[in-house]
């Protein structure tokens, strides 16, 4: 398996090797992706950020688009990306 | 009017102001033309007075050449940069390690403190050698143990979409 016991860091390009599972007797929501890949795919976003924050990359992005150069009109659009890349660090750091 | 020029006839503002007095005639000398240096000298006596005006022996006395760049009867010599000098003496001007009457170089500005050093010595090729070997040796060292002893953000890589993967929240299915 990927991680060691011993190990003061997980290693980061491997997969988390504990039950997601655990401790939840029902099970846990399943992350949503709002986005399919052919859309992403349509619409060129790069691969690093084929994430489940694509949705809010694209609202931020074609709002920019289309209020160039006056980009601070999209000040709602970038806070929700912001956030939800903010948002998304939590379970990257709790799961190992 | 008439009273101001009966004033300055009877010169009733220079009594009743004698500051005023003093400040003229001591601004009447010490300009730049009193430092003007003298014209070249020609005869051998012209030349005893100008080396007895910079206080110099005449066999130390040689002026500029007179090659139309204006020194006049200055005197020509070797300067002393202000870092050789002796920093326990008792100078007059310690800032510049002078005394008062010293003859100053024409070009003083360069030889002072923060600029140029004329009796330096340079370092040997040995010194500089070792010099670069110590900076590099410690740099390299720093950069060789920052490249082996990375400390990561405690955190795993980012959860991309991809097929046979789930990915859950921290929020429990009710």
């Amino acid at each position: 398996m990927g991680q060691s016991e011993s190990a003061p860091l997980p290693v980061r390009e491997k997969d988390p090797t504990h039950d997601p599972l655990y401790g939840f007797q029902k099970g846990r929501k399943e992350r949503e992706m709002k986005v399919t890949p052919e859309e992403m795919e349509a619409m060129k976003i790069p691969l690093k950020e084929r994430t489940y924050c694509a949705h809010h990359y694209i609202y931020y992005n074609t709002c920019r688009n289309r209020v160039w150069p006056l980009a601070y009109r999209c000040a709602k659009e970038k806070h929700a990306y912001e956030k939800c890349l903010y948002e998304e660090e939590n379970p990257y750091i709790n799961i190992y | 009017m008439s009273n101001l020029i009966k004033c300055i006839k009877k010169g009733v503002i220079l009594n009743k102001n004698s500051g005023l007095i003093v400040t003229t005639i001591r601004h009447a000398g010490a300009w730049n033309r009193d430092w003007k240096p003298g014209p070249y000298p020609t005869t051998q006596e012209e030349r005893e007075a100008a080396a007895k005006k910079y206080g110099l022996h005449i066999r130390d006395y040689k002026p500029y050449p007179d090659d139309g760049f204006g020194w006049g009867d200055y005197p020509m010599f070797e300067p002393l940069s202000v870092e050789s000098g002796d920093p326990y003496e008792h100078w007059d001007m310690p800032e510049y390690k002078r005394n008062l009457g010293d003859l100053m170089h024409p070009n003083f500005d360069f030889y002072i403190a923060e600029r140029y050093d004329i009796s330096k010595r340079s370092k040997s090729y040995f010194r500089l050698l070792g010099e670069f070997l110590a900076i590099m040796s410690v740099m390299s060292f720093i950069c060789y143990y920052a490249e082996t002893h990375k400390v990561p953000k405690p955190k795993m890589h980012r959860q991309y979409p991809e097929d046979g993967k789930k990915h859950y929240t921290f929020e429990p299915v009710e």
